[in-house]
């Protein structure tokens, strides 16, 4: 790691870092399919990791309404 | 970013207070109640808009109206302002008041770093006391993980969590609700063919046995893109047959019947006994925590067993049979909790299967009837859609949302059975059994065709499975790698917060090598361990002093701070946090504080300890400037500082002037308080000795006068012993006692009227007056102001041999006689 990558690593937030290491993982995890990698990636960046309906909309693609 | 200023106004002990720290540290002494605490808390207000040290256990009683602003103010009239610096050379001022704590008044740019800084007060990272120290450090492992976790500030991962959790195990219940239906379909077709049907081998078995009858031949799998009948004749009669006549429709009408007259019976008979059961689980609270903790009560007896003479973990004895009964009686409670609950869910799982199996075979009764255009099927498509929502509600967590809950018993027999379904049904169902027996031709044709309508709906419903399956499998994986990376992340931070701490705590105690924290989570908290002299390691209150609790926890804070990031937190405040710290180890502590802390935080931090104000001073923790030191408090002027010589006379001028009596005695008594001390010191007289170090006005005048009197008695003979002239001596003499005399005189009323006191308003100015000279005389008698100084007694071989000022203008009097 570059000296100004440390400095910007050692500066972020208890959470971001959480956050950035989950996405680590999601990112390298093979039984997690890319489709649901970028709608994890989108829903984080609106903040929509915290809207469980969201969530489950997003990762089922609406079937959660279909019988 | 820095504060320069702070100006506080009717807020809790302080009418008015300013202080000016110009972005340097601030330390405050004085003795309890003084008001020194209420700075912190005036900080603390601006910053969030409430007072953590007034907040949490303990403090239900304290109201903001009522006790918040000064008790001789308003509530409107409560504020705290504060002027801040930052980097950029830019400065804001911004108020808070206690009227409309939510706001944040200024009329300046607040900064981003402004901001943050709001934030980090907010999760209380910048304010250290001593309630804090004991939660970090002697606090039960759940709750110091909560308090740690909370100046963390990783709520919105609790939150992340939370809801990753909740949609994992909404898919759960998607998934039970397809395995279900798949289970459902099964049984359907079982239930069609005379022979078993539990797989797709056994239907392709059946499907082909009825082809063959119908000579149709053998299909060679059941996913054909034809239907069941393919290349079968169809019977003659189909087109004047009714879908009612056919066998398969019955037996779903039957279904459906068996729900309206009995199963629906069933359904309220279960309904009831899991109400009942939810409403008493939540009466009994307690034993629904137990029931949480029941793994952990278990293993609490294990341990017991093991350690019957003292704590495994704290290493300090218990007595095993009181505390096994202890675990034992929750255990039974949380037992019949346990019970309950597996109760409930049974309840749950057959009202769950009673309502799959009539809501699927509604479905397929609407998929029947509504290839007939005479039917009219709205009510069946209400009721359909009426079960599916009812399913939905029982696959939720039930204990907190119980569906159904505001209505009776009679009123949920009506909402699940309505009277349109059993009336159409009914007549369906008659219509049904008046109309003739198909032949076993047409019998089979539609057994062919209902089978193919119910094996598509079963291939949608595993198709639904299968999909939910991995869906369900990708996010319990998410779910497990968020939680891994919250554990991984807290580790490192846990164990890099213990090496900062480790730094700081041996920079104090040098002489504990062996002290070596371990910081770790656990299922229930965060376990904290520390090395002692046994080479062991200990719960930090197992076996170290209460002092070194004390630095343990202000250290713990200060590694923790560093980890909160300076920058967001630039301020912080210690709050008499060093209680129990022997003196040995207090210079190191300030030293410490000047070398590692100050550089990167503005501290303020109060103390009821001279001795470790000293330290703070002349270790440059703090300049003098900005060391503040409080003698006590009273209700009209808040904290007392110790007044400067002129401005306490001069402050009572003002005061006469402005026709403020109440004020003004007060201010007297406060002068006159100050400076018959000062003289009493100086000319050691005999005041009685108190514990607390309080004397007023009663103690120290007549020691004060009684002893001046003596000494210039003194002067005067060893004057005469000489043989000089007196007459000097005798006019000074003369002069004490006409004050002395008018003073007596008059301390009968100043007592009353220097008090808080209403009956000080009888009083006239004129009559005050009079007092206030007299003491005023009293002070110009014993003070020089050429030299600054009160005259003092100089004492030579513990002897008084002299009385003079520091340079003999106002007095330099010989006291030894000449010896005969």
């Amino acid at each position: 790691m570059s000296e100004d990558n440390e400095d910007e690593n050692n500066s972020k937030s208890i959470e971001d870092k959480i956050i950035d290491r989950f996405f680590e993982k999601i990112d390298s995890s093979d039984d997690i399919s890319d489709d649901t990698q970028e709608i994890l990636n989108e829903l984080n960046s609106e903040d929509g990791l915290k809207d469980r309906d969201k969530i489950i909309n997003e990762v089922m693609g609406g079937e959660t309404d279909e019988t | 970013m820095k504060l320069e200023n702070l100006k506080i106004k009717n807020f809790r002990g302080i009418l008015e207070f300013e202080i000016n720290p110009e972005g340097d540290n601030v330390a405050i002494v004085g003795p309890n109640g003084s008001g020194k605490s209420t700075i912190v808390d005036a900080v603390d207000f601006l910053l969030t808009g409430d007072v953590k040290r007034l907040s949490g256990e303990g403090t239900r009683d304290i109201h903001l109206r009522e006790h918040y602003p000064h008790i001789e103010s308003n509530f409107e009239e409560a504020r705290i302002e504060g002027t801040f610096s930052f980097d950029s050379d830019q400065k804001i001022t911004v108020k808070r008041e206690l009227h409309n704590r939510s706001e944040l008044i200024t009329s300046d740019d607040i900064p981003d770093e402004f901001n943050r800084f709001i934030q980090a007060a907010k999760n209380g990272q910048h304010f250290l006391s001593r309630r804090e120290i004991l939660k970090f450090i002697t606090a039960k492992k759940g709750d110091r993980a909560e308090e740690i976790r909370s100046l963390m500030d990783i709520k919105n991962i609790g939150k992340i969590r939370k809801e990753l959790k909740g949609a994992r195990n909404k898919i759960e219940n998607e998934l039970e609700q397809f395995r279900r239906e798949v289970d459902n379909h099964w049984e359907r077709l079982d239930d069609l063919f005379e022979n078993k049907v539990e797989s797709k081998d056994d239907l392709l078995l059946e499907v082909n046995r009825i082809r063959e009858e119908l000579g149709g031949g053998k299909l060679s799998k059941l996913e054909t893109e034809e239907n069941f009948q393919y290349n079968v004749e169809k019977p003659v009669d189909t087109a004047s047959a009714s879908p009612l006549q056919s066998r398969s429709t019955k037996n779903i009408l039957q279904i459906i019947d068996d729900w309206i007259h009995d199963i629906s019976g069933e359904f309220l008979k279960s309904y009831e006994k899991l109400r009942e059961f939810v409403f008493k689980i939540k009466e009994e609270e307690r034993a629904l925590k137990d029931f949480n903790t029941l793994g952990l009560i278990e293993k609490g007896k294990d341990l017991i067993e093991e350690y019957p003479d003292e704590c495994p973990l704290c290493l300090k004895e218990w007595d095993s049979e009181e505390l096994k009964e202890l675990l034992e009686k929750r255990e039974e409670k949380a037992e019949k909790v346990k019970e309950k609950k597996e109760e409930i869910d049974k309840l749950k799982e057959e009202i769950l299967n009673i309502v799959t199996e009539t809501r699927i075979a509604s479905n397929s009764l609407l998929d029947i009837l509504n290839q007939e255009e005479d039917f009219e099927t709205d009510y069946l498509q209400n009721f359909y859609e009426k079960l599916e929502e009812l399913e939905e509600d029982f696959k939720g967590e039930i204990i907190e949302n119980l569906p159904l809950e505001s209505l009776t018993i009679e009123e949920i027999d009506e909402y699940i059975n309505p009277k349109e379904v059993a009336q159409n049904i009914g007549e369906k169902k008659k219509r049904a059994d008046e109309l003739p027996e198909l032949d076993e031709i047409q019998e089979n044709w539609d057994l062919l065709e209902q089978s193919y309508r119910d094996f598509k709906q079963l291939e949608k419903a595993i198709d639904n499975k299968k999909e939910t399956d991995l869906i369900y499998n990708e996010m319990k994986k998410v779910y497990d790698n968020f939680i891994d990376a919250r554990d991984e992340i807290l580790q490192e931070t846990y164990d890099a917060v213990a090496d900062k701490f480790e730094e700081y705590y041996k920079e104090i105690h040098e002489d504990e090598e062996e002290f070596s924290p371990e910081i770790k989570p656990t299922e229930a908290g965060l376990d904290m361990r520390v090395g002692f002299h046994d080479g062991d390691k200990h719960p930090p209150h197992a076996l170290h002093s209460e002092g070194h609790q004390d630095s343990m926890g202000l250290c713990l804070y200060l590694a923790l701070c560093d980890h909160f990031e300076s920058e967001n937190l630039p301020l912080i405040m210690l709050d008499d946090v060093i209680m129990s710290i022997d003196s040995q180890h207090r210079r190191p502590l300030a030293k410490m504080l000047k070398k590692e802390v100050s550089p990167d935080y503005q501290l303020i931090i109060t103390t009821h300890d001279d001795l470790w104000f000293n330290h703070l001073k002349t270790e440059g923790v703090v300049k003098r400037k900005n060391s503040i030191k409080f003698t006590g408090w009273s209700i009209e002027e808040g904290p007392i500082r110790p007044i400067r010589l002129e401005s306490g006379w001069d402050r009572m001028e003002e005061l006469i002037e402005k026709g403020d009596l109440h004020g003004a005695a007060h201010r007297l008594r406060r002068t006159a308080e100050w400076f018959l001390k000062e003289i009493c010191e100086r000319l050691g007289a005999e005041v009685k000795f108190k514990t607390n170090g309080r004397w007023s006005l009663g103690d120290l005048l007549h020691p004060a006068l009684s002893r001046y009197k003596e000494l210039l008695k003194k002067a005067k003979k060893a004057e005469q012993s000489w043989g000089n002239d007196i007459d000097h001596l005798n006019q000074i003499d003369d002069k004490r006692k006409e004050v002395s005399d008018e003073i007596n005189s008059l301390t009968r009323e100043i007592n009353p009227n220097v008090h808080y006191n209403a009956d000080w308003s009888s009083y006239t100015i004129d009559d005050f007056k009079a007092v206030a000279d007299a003491y005023r005389e009293l002070y110009e008698l014993l003070w020089c102001e050429n030299c600054g100084t009160f005259v003092k007694a100089i004492e030579k071989n513990h002897e008084i041999v002299s009385l003079k000022c520091k340079c003999g203008e106002k007095a330099n009097w010989n006291l030894e006689e000449k010896e005969s």
